[in-house]
Formats: structure tokens, sequence, C-alpha cells
């Protein structure tokens, strides 16, 4: 299989999967459809990450890099995860609904414009189509943020719309501004947005006009994962969204945007040598956790506090990306795959927590573990893989950007960066514990039908504790695809 | 021809201007199909000059886009919305001229490492895109109503977009047709959620919208 007939497979199974939505009316085939797609877009993750198939296709404007490769992997893994429980969380939202066969029409048609939205943005190698695809996941997000219709949603909606975009807008200027320092350079212009040719022709562009567009696109981008200083869309889309959504929006959007920054901090780094883009990125993350961090201690609010925990996790990342050495590229891409899965297992759970109980503050969910054991053992194992205790992935990645960050000398940033992380697992931890050992408040307020099944976490989560403990093949893969990233051109 | 391009820029100039002084949302969508229909001009005039099909037919797009689709799109929702004053007037129009004036200066020096790289008159007034960018965030921030929100967005996109044909006679054609995609796209949205928020709060003041937020 070549790079093209991967590219046109990963981009074509989730549009086969609309159609299907489209086409019929069972409530049963377009669940189906999506979870066979999301697992076909895992298969062709895999195989681009281990069979390296050669890179650009389609005259440049794509490539199948192997961060390409491990970005499709998660967005088949947390959309399976979405997928498989959307169903349960369906019938149940939808229950009596006198719009039911269309709203589930237009949730499976926007489910899968999103995930196919994400795969372009990825696979892109012109930052054109990656603009227009990071702006369109807003586009098939905001009725999914809004889906229902309640007004808090609604606020939820318009705030995510207003400030995505208005951010992607500086994102875009950013763009137009490197576009135009590439033509000045002599490149043409079928040509001066495509990733690689800027990388070949860095000594010839303009410092100073790449410093503005650069930095215009970092935060723009930013925006979109959630990064200071447009960040306050993010608790408010991510609680109000439907619970596989929310999983979606932070188990992988966030890492997409992420990995189009980690693109763009490529690309400054070769033009403009190391330290513009570190600075930026490192103010960023740093505030971008502390704000996370201060916002989690005092959280009342179940889906709010998984979703400023998320702002926390990308502020890591972008500390990741400002580091830029091989160890924090290859923590940095394991840190996104299990950050991803134990995300979304999070945010179904609490969902499901939510739907059964029909309250939304920690205190009133309170005592899950007595009354729905099964629902809070899932929570519980997703919170102990987010909280990064060994062995679950994410302690692997902590500790190798806290590593990595002080290799790079920045030793004050990586004593921050571990307080801020402190906090915020004590935070999730209380949170954790009030919401399931507990005693809890009022049993008759919890409805008996638990929502939805607990395998797809319990498998989810399993994967999360594997690949820490599979050690050297994971390693070896995740070191390997880091040096290929930082050697581009 | 040439006086006519150079005209360009500085109606876009005016026309942000006005939007951001003026306080009826009438005027200012109005104003804004005017800004949309010079910024449909202006690649058109440039095609014309250079013999380009290309910089026509984005000339085309962005007439059809910014001149008709969107600003009637605008104004048939503003005209369903119920008579409600924008409440945070706080501004007169002088101040908002002065203001206007000062980010016009902030946007020159902002863009001088990239004008002086040019030596056309057209691609150093390109600074002006910055301009209605700044213009566009004013409005943005100041507006409390729903439709001022998204005027201040399509000028900010309108800026970026007037900034592309001034200093580099468009952007490709891709992210030009795509971005065009997703601008309609974003505004159709907008112009739903306003539709919605009219039937749940009887009204489009954004500040009914703080259910969410920490507290």
């Amino acid at each position: 299989m070549s790079a093209a007939i991967a590219l046109y497979t990963a981009l074509g199974i989730p549009l086969i999967a609309i159609g299907v939505a489209n086409l019929q009316r069972s409530h049963r085939v377009p669940w189906i459809a999506t979870l066979i797609a999301d697992l076909g877009i895992i298969a062709v993750g895999i195989f681009v990450v281990l069979a390296r198939p050669e890179r650009a296709v389609a005259a440049d404007n794509f490539r199948l890099d192997q961060l390409a490769g491990i970005m499709l992997l998660v967005i088949g893994s947390v959309a399976a995860l979405a997928s498989a429980t959307s169903r349960a969380y369906l019938d149940h939202q939808l229950e009596g609904d006198p719009l039911t066969e269309e709203k589930r029409r237009l949730y499976w048609n926007l489910f899968n414009l999103f995930t196919l939205t994400m795969i372009l943005a990825v696979v892109s190698n012109n930052l054109g189509i990656t603009w227009i695809a990071v702006e369109a996941t807003t586009v098939s997000t905001t009725f999914l943020v809004g889906f229902k219709r309640t007004p808090k949603s609604l606020e939820a909606a318009w705030k995510y719309a207003i400030i995505c975009s208005f951010g992607l807008s500086v994102a875009l200027l950013g763009v137009v501004v490197l576009y135009f320092g590439a033509t000045k350079a002599g490149i043409p212009g079928s040509q001066a947005l495509l990733i690689n040719v800027l990388l070949r022709h860095a000594s010839e562009l303009n410092p100073d006009i790449v410093r503005i567009g650069i930095g215009l696109c970092i935060i723009g981008f930013g925006a979109k994962a959630g990064l200071v200083p447009f960040h306050t869309w993010l608790p408010d889309a991510h609680s109000q969204a439907p619970a596989p959504i929310s999983a979606m929006m932070s188990g992988v959007l966030l890492s997409v945007a992420s990995s189009v920054v980690l693109r763009v901090v490529e690309l400054s780094t070769t033009i403009l040598g190391p330290s513009y883009g570190r600075l930026l990125l490192l103010t960023i993350g740093i505030l971008t956790m502390g704000i996370a961090a201060l916002l989690i201690i005092g959280q009342t609010e179940l889906k709010r506090m998984l979703a400023q925990s998320s702002m926390e996790q990308m502020g890591l990342v972008a500390i990741a990306i400002a580091i830029n050495s091989e160890l924090a590229i290859a923590a940095l891409l394991l840190h996104i795959v299990v950050h991803g899965i134990a995300k979304s297992s999070a945010f179904i759970t609490a969902g499901q927590m939510e739907e059964t109980t029909g309250k939304h503050q920690i205190a009133d969910i309170a005592g899950m573990l007595r009354t729905h054991p099964q629902i809070a053992r899932g929570f519980i194992l997703a919170v102990v893989a987010l909280v990064a205790l060994p062995p679950f992935g994410l302690f692997w990645s902590e500790a190798g950007i806290i590593t990595a960050t002080v290799q790079a000398g920045y030793l004050l940033p990586a004593i921050l960066v571990v307080l801020l992380l402190l906090i915020a697992s004590v935070g999730l931890v209380r949170a954790g514990l009030s919401l399931t050992i507990s005693e809890p408040r009022n049993i008759s307020n919890h409805i008996t039908r638990p929502v939805g099944s607990s395998i797809p976490i319990l498998v989810a989560t399993l994967v999360a504790a594997v690949v820490g403990l599979l050690g050297t093949p994971t390693t070896h893969i995740i070191t390997h695809v880091a040096s290929n990233i930082l050697q581009r051109v | 021809m040439n006086v006519l391009i150079q005209l360009c820029p500085a109606l876009l100039l005016l026309t942000g201007i006005l939007i951001a002084a003026f306080r009826d949302l009438r005027v200012q969508t109005s104003i804004l199909r005017l800004q949309g229909i010079v910024l449909g001009l202006l690649p058109g005039l440039l095609a014309i000059e250079a013999h380009s099909v290309a910089l026509a037919i984005a000339g085309v797009l962005e007439l059809g886009i910014r001149g008709i689709l969107l600003p009637g799109l605008l104004m048939r929702t503003v005209k369903r919305l119920p008579a409600e004053a924008d409440p945070a007037q706080v501004r007169n129009t002088a101040s908002s001229f002065l203001l206007s004036g000062l980010l016009s200066v902030i946007a020159y020096l902002a863009f001088l490492p990239l004008t002086r790289a040019t030596h056309t008159t057209l691609a150093q007034s390109s600074f002006i895109g910055l301009a209605l960018i700044f213009f566009g965030i004013q409005v943005l921030l100041v507006r409390r109503r729903a439709v001022g929100q998204i005027i201040g967005f399509l000028m900010i996109d309108n800026g970026i977009d007037a900034f592309g044909f001034l200093a580099t006679l468009g952007v490709p054609f891709v992210l030009e047709l795509g971005g065009s995609l997703d601008l309609v796209f974003v505004i159709l949205i907008l112009a739903i959620l306003t539709n919605r928020m009219v039937i749940k709060f009887e009204g489009t003041d954004i500040d009914d919208l703080s259910a969410l937020g920490e507290r």
C-alpha cells in the first residue's frame, strides 16, 4: 500500500460513514458504520507509523509522515471509543424527542465530518489546507456543542464559535503573512505554503516577516489547542457538549491542534533558530498550566474540571513542543496517545454519571461506588491514568517532558511544571474520591438504570496502561518517530 | 485604472472606520456590504490591469460572498430581530473616530517590517488590512449584541482578505476557496445561533450569555 492509497483510505472512510448515515434509517447501522470507519483509521495509522510509506502525496499538498501516522492512530482510537458509547448516549438523550430521527442523522453526519476534518488537518503539508481543515473542525463541532439545545449549551456554542474563529483568524493572518514572505523570496505562489518547500528555502526567507507570521500562527492555532490567551471557550464547550463529543474534543481535537503548532514550530526552529518559538511557547505553556491548575482546585462541576485538566495537559504539550529535543518530542507523542485515551475515558464515564444521576455538580453526584459500582470503577481507572500514576503511560510521558525541560537548561520552568501538575492532581484525586468513595448525598436522586456500558472504558484504560508497561517496543517506536520529526526537510 | 485601484484601500479604511463608529445594526450591515463590494472590485480591477484570469475569478468570488451573500444573510437576520438598542454605548462617535485613527497608526507601525520589504504603493498600503482587523476587534469587544459581534468578526476576516490582495495580489486559490467556504459556514452557524438566542432569551444581548464561567 503506498502513501497515496493510505491517504485516500483515511479520507474516504469517514465519507463512506457519512453516506451510510444518510441512506440508512435504522439506528444501528450508522453507528456500526462509524465504528468500523474509526477502526479503519486506526489501521491506516498503524500502517503509516510502521511501514513508513513515501511521504509526499498529491503535489506535496499532503504528507504521511510518522507524526501524521501517530495522530491518525489517536484520532481513530478516540473516535472509536466515542462512537462506541454514542449509541447508548443518544438512546437516553433522545428518548421521547419528536425530532429524534433528524437529530440522530445530524449527530452521525457531524461526528464523521469532525473526524474527517481532523484527519485532513494532520495529513496536510500545505499551511492553507491545514488552516481550512482546523477551521472546518469548528464548523463541524459547533452544533455538536449545542446539541442539547439548552440555554447553557447555546451559550457554550456561541462562545466556542466566536472565540475559536477569532483565534483562527489570527492564524489565517499568520498564514497570509508567511505566504507574503515566501513569494517575496521568489518561491512560486503555488508552492509558497508547502511546509517542506518553506523548510528547503529557509535561508532565503526574510526573518522579520517570518517572525510575524510564525508568531501569529502559533497564537492562532494555539486557540484551538486551548492555549492562553484564547483558552476561555474550552471549559464551556467541553462541559456542555454531549459526553462522547467532549471526549473527542478533549481527547483528540486539542492534540490535533497541538500537532499543527508542532509543525509551525519546526518551521520556526529551522528559519529563525530555536529561541523564538521556544520562548513564546514556554511562556504560553506555563501560563496555560497555571490558570488551569488554579481553576481545577476550586472546581465544583465535574465535566468542567475534566476540561480544565485537558487545558493543563495542553500547556504541558506546549512546553514539550517548546523544548523540541528528541526526548521532549518522544514524550510528547506518548503523552498525546495516552492522554487522548485516558481523558476520553474519563469524559465518557463522567457523562454516564451525569446522565444516570441527572446532576452536574461533583457534590451532588457523590457516592457512585455505592450506587453504580460499574461506572465508578471505570472513572477511578481513568482518573488514576490521568494523574500519571505508574504504570500508566502518562507517568512516563510527563517524566520525559520534565526531564527534557531540565536537560535543556530550564530548571525553574521544570520546577513550576512539577508544582502545577501536583496541584492539578490533588484537585482531580479529591474530586475522584468524592465522586466514588464518599457517601451518596441522596440515594433516591439517582436513577437506577445506568446509561451505557463500561466495557469500552475498560478496554481503553487497559490500553493506556499497557502502552506504559510495554517499555522497550513503545520507546523504540516513539524515539524513532521523534528523531524523524526533528530531521525533517 | 491605477487611480481606481489606489482608491480601493482608502475606501476600505473609510468603511472600516464608519462601521466602528455607527451603532445601528442596519447601517453597519449596509456599510459592511459596501466594504465587501470594494473587496470584490479590488481583485477585479487588478485582474483587468494584469490580464489575470485567477484574479478575476477571485474578484467574482469575493464580490459574491462578501459583497452579496453574507451581508444579505446578516440583513435578513437583523430584520427578524426584535427592536432593541445596543445597551453598552459608552463611547461617542468622536472618541470612536479618535480610537480608529490611533489603531490605524498602530497597524502601520506593526506592519513596518512587511511594508518596508515592498516597493509598490499598493503593497505599502497593506497595513490597512491590519487596521481593519483592529477595527473588527474593537467592534467585537464593544458591541453587546450577537449580530454586532458577527459584524466585527466579518470585518476581521475582510481585513485579512484585504491584506492578502494588497500585499501579494491574492492568496493561492485553494486557500481563497476553502477559506471563503469556511467563512460562509461560520456566519451561517452564528446566524442560526442568533435565531435560537432570540427564542431562548427573547433578545440577543451577549450579556445574557453568562450562565457559564467560573464563580
